[in-house]
């Protein structure tokens, strides 16, 4: 009742909110009153920008981009070295430059480790969906963010000042704007005009293009709003289909006409002076300039197959998921996530539901792969063969002993677990009350303060309301506080209901002490249908146990592991695959490239002390193969100063086959052909130094940038380190710590816990022109991966005379990423000076930047 | 005599069940032979234009493609008139030849009203000399549209009701010859777009062009509705999408062929990109691969490789490909590479909605075949078998649209639209005889010739020849002046409309028809004719100034002043024969302008528009504009404004 109760209100709210915004006076022109106005473009390489802007066209004795041109390049900042930060990919770039803190979003889709609860955050339908269900107020990944108390930018601007449009991060639906874009075909021009529109077919991406842009330059105009962003993703759309001229330069010069109709608001609004446009992409894209196809591999059907594992695996839409009947008219609300069972299953051929691997894919060039805990996967094989009746008495009691003998090693760690678990899950209970009677006395009070027009209510002060909207209107903040609430209440008792059955899980498998208990126990109970268990490295990539070969035992009795199980070593499967039909020579015929796994850091130490080298301490250390020759060892330490410091070690024929598994590798000199071709780059930038001892020293982050940029695939480096980042760890580390109640250390630790589920096991980098397809097939652009042309993409910044943006044109030649772009925002739109936040800022939960402000486009 | 519409329902279920049948057999009928040859390498085609210039003031364009094995041969042709000027505003695109497409003969026209006749007829070459029929006339295209509407009115209200056998007649000529004449324009549409990147393709690139290439997309009834915006979407998305669809489908088909162990080859076409491809399988894996070997067919279409036993002793047409030392496919040998022997199993459009579509099975004709009839053998059985119509029988077209939405998701190659562009545009390169090496052209030019599903269709060899055939008389008529006197009575009855209206012209029409040709109206005046020349380069210019006034302001950022000030100038010396929507263009041209001199010629067209529109723009324009503009007629001039007017030499125009 409550529930329905709330959405009636939140969808009056809704309407309200479309049709009437309380704005404020408008504010005299001076920098203190600065506006901004940001173009969130998708996908804009800025070789596409660079390879236009200067060519005349003959017709009209102008650029080919007369307003990216004039805005950016005649005047203006424009950063010629600007890059994605960590995966040239959408969701996990805008995330980063939309909160200027590292990675907390790790990719488009994610899968939570405990439960396989799966969020796809490109998925726009599947938010509308839940929030007309009451079940999300906020897209996914505004909530993980919000979780680690980690604002947007565009949160800096009470809800009255603001505008922001339909992106992949915001707050809240734009339900009005949907609408308007559904009756658009009929609604606009004269009636020839519609008839011929709906008899040429309709077009959705220009109507939508057409009714979003309509919002945001009516925002641009209004003097009144401070902040107003847009996004456009058409570029991004248009390079995936087909790279050809005529579809990237129609894309490029919509977007530049587009630019053009921005700038005429501006200098409609009076208020030219004081504003900034600002323009930032979230990555760029890897096409053949020529026209020719991108080449595309099916990775789950790989995993399908025997060679492979055999596995059943869960994934965004799935292989041509654009041919199956899902999401189509026949099926338009079907579940966005794809479960692919694999025929050739060793062990459960009869339980197609046992996901025993996700991946992280979208039809760009990587993937990320998530494989369950293979001691899950051992015991449910024994687990199997116990209960099969097929074993003699002698298999039998060797099997048995080495269930035990999985379940003893793992017993402390799952107990522990479980009992973590069981304390936030009550803390989560209690929160689930104490919102349930926040929202009874939310509604009557916000009854009590429905306005009367002839009543005028004080404004809240910036970040003092309840809502996450940063309201200035009290009752508005009151009825979508309501809103989050309801939501709250809702996801609160989903998390409770998932991440009980994994506690229950856990439980389970940390109270079987025999072997008869073990046998007698349900395999549902024991083993979650999409329990994936903790993250894998190296050693258990190297020989994942994907069925039971017999039943051997040691001289000791015991069950003999590596002779028991055949394994497949991942370090080297994906990166083994060659395709026959590879359409140019120059494209070659391995389409993954190499491939990224965590090591131990104390076994690397270890090893490399064994193989003549010594390094005193490591926090992590990855192993970077392109096959077993050619690969490098990523280490990472954290200097007193807390900057992060990197070194890089070639080495070759990884292996953790040694019975105490410990690592074994041969060290290996600076060559050609290593994983991200730095040796052999000539625009590898040493400071004159010899390039192998550059190469091999200790640099932090943005030494490896400054030399590595203009390489074509060195900025792996800071990338897969972004990728791989914990930072958000320190941040739940510190909420804890500021914590006064027992509970909310409890909550953020499970929030903690949840984001620590959707790391991955093994990254996967497509060779250039190659992609790891998806629902469909992108024969056009692609990116995703490090190389500098999916990485090298824009951002341009122009400011009136009353802004502190320098006139221009300027052209920035150090290098930048996505960490750079929130704090030289706010700068540029005034709310910080010299980096420093306010205190408002503070209470608003923004903290100190981890990237710099582009200084350069300042005036001193 | 009475016919009865509804045939018995038994007889009707055999029927059907026995057209199924046929539809989807696959005889397992070899169908080719031949010894294999070393591989021929594969040359991209080339696209050449002639053009000959006619007396009247026009100017024909002939696409050719290249033959290095022979003589070039003409695939479509447009005339643009000139009027004979060097005034290229006045230029318009009038008529397209497309020189495969043979006019009907009398036998083909009869067959082609059988329903379920889906086979071609004999070869059919038109008569040396004959005049080829235009196939698209771009200034009766609105006339055309409302002629197809009008038709289609008359289809449901007079030829449906008189019966089944009127109805399935009409309708299935109606089909036919729609998908004859569509098949070979749209196949004239590749070779135009794949032609327009040629540096010589001047007449192709102009800004109307698309509009006019829109025409051609959207034929037939639907055009009556259309604007020349919407023309020049539809023609941009056409093409957007025959993108689109040649880069998935040449990755799912190169992606299950992969899967598949087979070979994929893209073959280079007239079109865009390569449009066709040919999966091949090796001899040597075939022989090694047990019988029992796992094959999808899905995508392919076609019956296993493995278990045919007519590979494993295969005598037909081989090529030599190399598998280079990485393992990959090549058609050029290499260092290191090994040779293999390849059998072709089939040939793929790739340019089609959503899958390649199956063009040739080398090892059953038939299979390509039924798949192209089976849609329209299902509408066929639903309309005249089942006698359902779509508001009498809705459970009959609700299922059909069920199953059009459910194959067209899954990919089944079964009712998709018709391939007859994709085979078009394969027959042609056959006929160039670049693509293929000679052998293999050869054997596919026999598998094409019994494909044809529409008895109005001829052999693909004579069409080669009528294509020839219709060029040399084209140009005779070009040399003869048959074409001057065509162009010139088209150019009189745009005059008589520019001159007179509906009721004038249809008294006009009246008193000649009446007078039986006796009256005949006065030959054109010189001020007639030049008006009309300045009527067509009115058009132009306005169109221009539109495209101008439309872009963001200020104008001058995307536009340079000297690039439209022709058109400007063009307005203001024959500001009377302006449309009065150009009065909003010229206003938001001052508005936007940050040129004074342009402002200035703006505002002086808009003075000398004679309309009340112009007048109320220069009333608003005279109480927002600043001061430094002299609107005409105003008293106020600012001294730039007027120093600008006496640097281009203007007087001052009074309102």
């Amino acid at each position: 009742m409550i529930r329905v109760r709330w959405v009636v209100s939140s969808f009056v709210a809704v309407l309200l909110l479309g049709g009437w915004v309380a704005r404020a006076a408008p504010l005299p022109d001076s920098a203190a009153n600065t506006r901004l106005i940001v173009v969130k473009v998708d996908g804009l390489p800025q070789a596409a920008v660079d390879a236009y802007v200067n060519r005349i066209d003959p017709r009209t004795g102008r650029s080919v981009l007369p307003w990216i041109r004039h805005l950016y390049y005649e005047s203006g900042v424009r950063t010629e070295n600007f890059y994605s930060r960590g995966i040239s990919l959408s969701e996990p770039s805008w995330a980063i430059i939309d909160t200027g803190q590292h990675s907390l979003v790790k990719g488009n889709f994610e899968a939570d480790r405990n439960t396989g609860d799966t969020v796809d955050h490109l998925s726009f339908v599947g938010f509308y969906l839940d929030s007309a269900k009451s079940q999300r107020v906020f897209p996914p990944a505004v909530e993980a963010l919000d979780a680690c108390r980690t604002p947007l930018t565009s949160d800096a601007w009470q809800f009255e000042d603001r505008e922001t449009g339909i992106q992949l991060l915001r707050r809240g639906t734009l339900w009005f704007e949907l609408f308007k874009v559904g009756i658009a075909p009929a609604s606009r021009g004269t009636i020839g005009q519609r008839v011929g529109d709906i008899l040429i077919g309709v077009n959705e991406t220009e109507i939508w293009a057409k009714v979003s842009e309509e919002r945001f330059v009516e925002a641009v105009r209004d003097p009144a709003v401070r902040y107003a962003d847009f996004y456009w993703p058409f570029i991004d759309e248009a390079l995936h289909d087909d790279n050809s001229e005529a579809s990237l330069r129609g894309a490029l010069s919509n977007f530049d006409r587009m630019l053009g109709r921005i700038q005429q608001a501006i200098a409609e609004s009076g208020t030219a002076g004081r504003t900034v446009l600002a323009v930032v992409s979230d990555h760029g894209s890897t096409y053949d300039v020529e026209g020719k196809y991108s080449q595309g591999i099916n990775l789950i059907g790989y995993l399908e197959r025997p060679e492979f594992g055999a596995h059943h695996s869960m994934s965004r839409g799935g292989p041509l998921a654009n041919y199956e009947l899902e999401g189509s008219a026949l099926k338009p609300f079907a579940s966005a996530i794809a479960l692919t069972a694999s025929r050739h299953s060793f062990y459960l051929a009869d339980r197609p539901g046992q996901i025993t691997c996700a991946m992280d894919y979208d039809g760009n060039e990587r993937a990320q792969l998530y494989l369950r805990d293979p001691d899950l996967a051992r015991l449910q094989m024994l687990w199997r063969a116990l209960r099969a009746g097929k074993l003699d008495a002698r298999s039998y009691e060797v099997a048995g002993r080495g269930a035990m003998a999985i379940l003893d090693r793992r017993r402390a760690g799952w107990s522990a677990e479980a009992f973590e678990l069981g304390e936030e899950l009550v803390a989560l209970a209690r929160r689930g009350s104490a919102l349930r009677r926040e929202l009874a006395a939310l509604e009557a009070e916000t009854k009590r303060a429905r306005p009367r027009s002839s009543e005028s209510s004080a404004g809240i002060a910036p970040f003092a309301g309840r809502s996450a909207l940063n309201h200035r209107d009290p009752y508005r903040d009151l009825v979508d506080r309501g809103r989050e609430l309801a939501v709250e209440v809702f996801r609160t008792d989903k998390l409770r209901n998932e991440y009980g059955a994994f506690r229950n899980s856990l439980a389970t498998r940390s109270k079987v002490v025999s072997v008869e208990a073990f046998v007698a126990a349900d395999e549902t109970a024991l083993f979650g249908f999409r329990e994936f268990g903790r993250t894998l490295d190296a050693r258990d990539l190297a020989a994942y146990p994907v069925r039971l070969r017999d039943i051997v035992a040691t001289d000791a009795g015991a069950l003999d592991e590596r002779a028991s199980f055949v394994t497949v070593n991942y370090l080297e499967a994906f990166t083994g695959i060659r395709i026959r039909n590879s359409a140019s020579a120059e494209r070659g015929t391995a389409p993954v490239s190499w491939i990224v796994a965590e090591m131990d850091a104390a076994a690397t130490v270890a090893a490399l002390g064994a193989a003549g080298r010594h390094v005193q301490t490591i926090d992590r250390a990855f192993l970077v193969s392109a096959d077993r020759d050619r690969q490098l060892l990523m280490l990472y330490r954290t200097a007193d100063d807390g900057r992060q410091l990197v070194t890089l070690a070639p080495i070759s024929r990884f292996s953790a086959d040694s019975p105490t598994g410990a690592y074994e590798f041969d060290l290996a000199a600076w060559r050609s052909g290593l994983p991200f071709g730095l040796f052999e780059d000539e625009s590898l930038k040493t400071g004159g130094q010899d390039r192998s001892a550059w190469l091999s020293a200790e640099h932090d982050l943005i030494s490896w940038r400054d030399g590595v940029h203009r390489t074509a695939e060195g900025l792996a480096v800071v990338g897969f380190t972004e990728v791989a980042t914990t930072a958000y760890r320190q941040r739940f580390d510190e909420l804890i710590a500021r914590a006064t109640q027992a509970d909310d250390k409890l909550l953020l630790r499970f929030e903690r816990r949840r984001r620590d589920a959707v790391a991955t096991d093994l990254f996967l980098h497509a060779a250039p022109h190659w992609n790891f397809d998806l629902k469909d097939f992108n024969a056009g652009g692609n990116h995703g991966g490090f190389g500098r042309s999916s990485m090298h993409t824009v951002f341009w910044i122009r400011g009136g005379a009353q802004t502190r943006i320098q006139a221009g044109p300027l052209a920035v030649q150090a290098p930048y990423d996505g960490l750079d772009v929130a704090p030289t925002l706010m700068e540029a739109g005034g709310l910080t000076t010299g980096g420093a936040l306010t205190d408002e800022l503070k209470r608003g939960g923004f903290r100190s930047f981890p990237g710099a402000i582009v200084k350069e486009a300042f005036r001193p | 005599m009475h016919y009865c519409n509804v045939l018995p329902k038994r007889a009707t279920l055999r029927l059907v069940a026995l057209l199924l049948a046929l539809a989807f057999v696959f005889p397992a009928a070899p169908v080719f032979g031949g010894e294999s040859e070393p591989a021929a390498a594969t040359v991209p085609q080339r696209l050449v234009a002639e053009r000959t210039a006619l007396a009247s003031g026009a100017e024909i364009v002939t696409i050719f493609g290249r033959s290095s094995s022979g003589p070039d041969s003409p695939i479509v042709a447009m005339l643009t008139d000139t009027l004979g000027d060097e005034d290229p505003a006045n230029d318009q695109l009038r008529y397209v030849w497309v020189f495969t497409y043979c006019p009907p003969s009398l036998k083909q026209r009869v067959l082609a009203c059988i329903p379920f006749y889906y086979a071609r007829t004999s070869a059919r070459i038109p008569k040396a000399g004959a005049t080829p029929p235009i196939v698209h006339d771009f200034s009766r295209y609105r006339s055309s549209a409302w002629k197809s509407l009008a038709f289609y009115g008359a289809q449901l209200a007079v030829l449906d009701p008189a019966g089944l056998l009127v109805r399935a007649g009409t309708r299935t000529y109606l089909r036919n010859e729609s998908d004859y004449r569509g098949a070979h324009l749209e196949n004239a549409l590749s070779v135009i777009q794949a032609f327009r990147k040629n540096p010589d393709a001047r007449e192709f690139r102009g800004p109307g062009v698309d509009a006019s290439l829109g025409q051609l997309v959207k034929r037939g009834k639907v055009g009556a509705f259309l604007g020349k915006d919407q023309l020049t979407a539809a023609a941009r998305k056409h093409f957007s999408k025959s993108r689109k669809n040649v880069a998935r489908n040449w990755e799912l088909l190169r992606q299950r062929s992969e899967e598949e162990g087979l070979f994929f080859e893209p073959i280079a076409s007239t079109s865009e990109s390569a449009a066709h491809a040919i999966v091949w399988v090796s001899a040597d894996e075939i022989e090694r691969s047990p019988r029992k070997r796992e094959f999808n067919s899905r995508f392919l279409n076609i019956s296993s490789p493995w278990s045919d036993e007519r590979l494993r002793q295969w005598e037909g047409y081989t090529r030599r490909f190399y598998i280079e030392p990485s393992g990959r496919y090549s058609a050029v040998p290499s260092d290191g590479s090994t040779s293999v022997e390849m059998i072709p199993l089939g040939i793929y459009g790739l340019d089609f909605p959503r899958i390649p579509a199956l063009l040739v099975d080398f090892r059953s004709f038939f299979n390509p075949k039924s798949r192209e009839i089976s849609g329209r053998a299902l509408d066929d059985v639903g309309r005249y078998l089942l006698d359902a119509t779509p508001f009498g029988d809705a459970k009959f077209f609700v299922l059909k649209r069920f199953w059009g939405i459910f194959s067209r998701r899954k990919g089944i190659d079964i009712s998709q639209p018709t391939r007859a562009t994709a085979y078009a545009q394969l027959a042609t390169m056959v006929s160039l005889a670049e693509a293929l090496d000679p052998e293999l052209n050869s054997i596919v030019n026999n598998a094409l010739r019994r494909l044809r599903t529409n008895p109005m269709q001829s052999r693909w060899d004579s069409e080669a020849e009528a294509a020839r055939t219709q060029y040399d008389a084209l140009m005779a008529a070009a040399k003869s002046g048959e074409l001057d006197k065509r162009l010139e009575r088209d150019r009189a009855a745009e005059r008589v409309r520019l001159e007179h209206g509906l009721l004038g012209r249809t008294l006009r029409r009246v008193a000649t028809i009446g007078s039986f040709g006796l009256y005949r109206p006065k030959a054109d005046s010189p001020d007639s004719l030049e008006r009309y020349a300045l009527t067509r380069s009115m058009r132009t210019h306005v169109s221009l100034l539109e495209e101008v006034a439309a872009t963001p302001h200020p104008i001058d950022v995307a536009w340079a002043p000297e690039k439209y000030r022709e058109s400007l100038d063009f307005v203001l010396a024959h500001g009377e024969l302006a449309p009065p929507d150009l009065a909003p263009v010229l206003a938001s041209i001052v508005r936007g302008s940050d040129d004074v001199e342009t402002q200035v010629i703006a505002l002086e067209c808009l003075a000398r528009m004679k309309d009340g529109a112009a007048h109320d723009q220069l009333a608003q324009l005279g109480s927002s504009l600043d001061s430094s503009i002299a609107v005409p007629g105003s008293s106020s001039i600012a001294p730039g404004v007027r120093a600008a007017q006496d640097k281009a030499g203007r007087v001052p125009v009074a309102p």
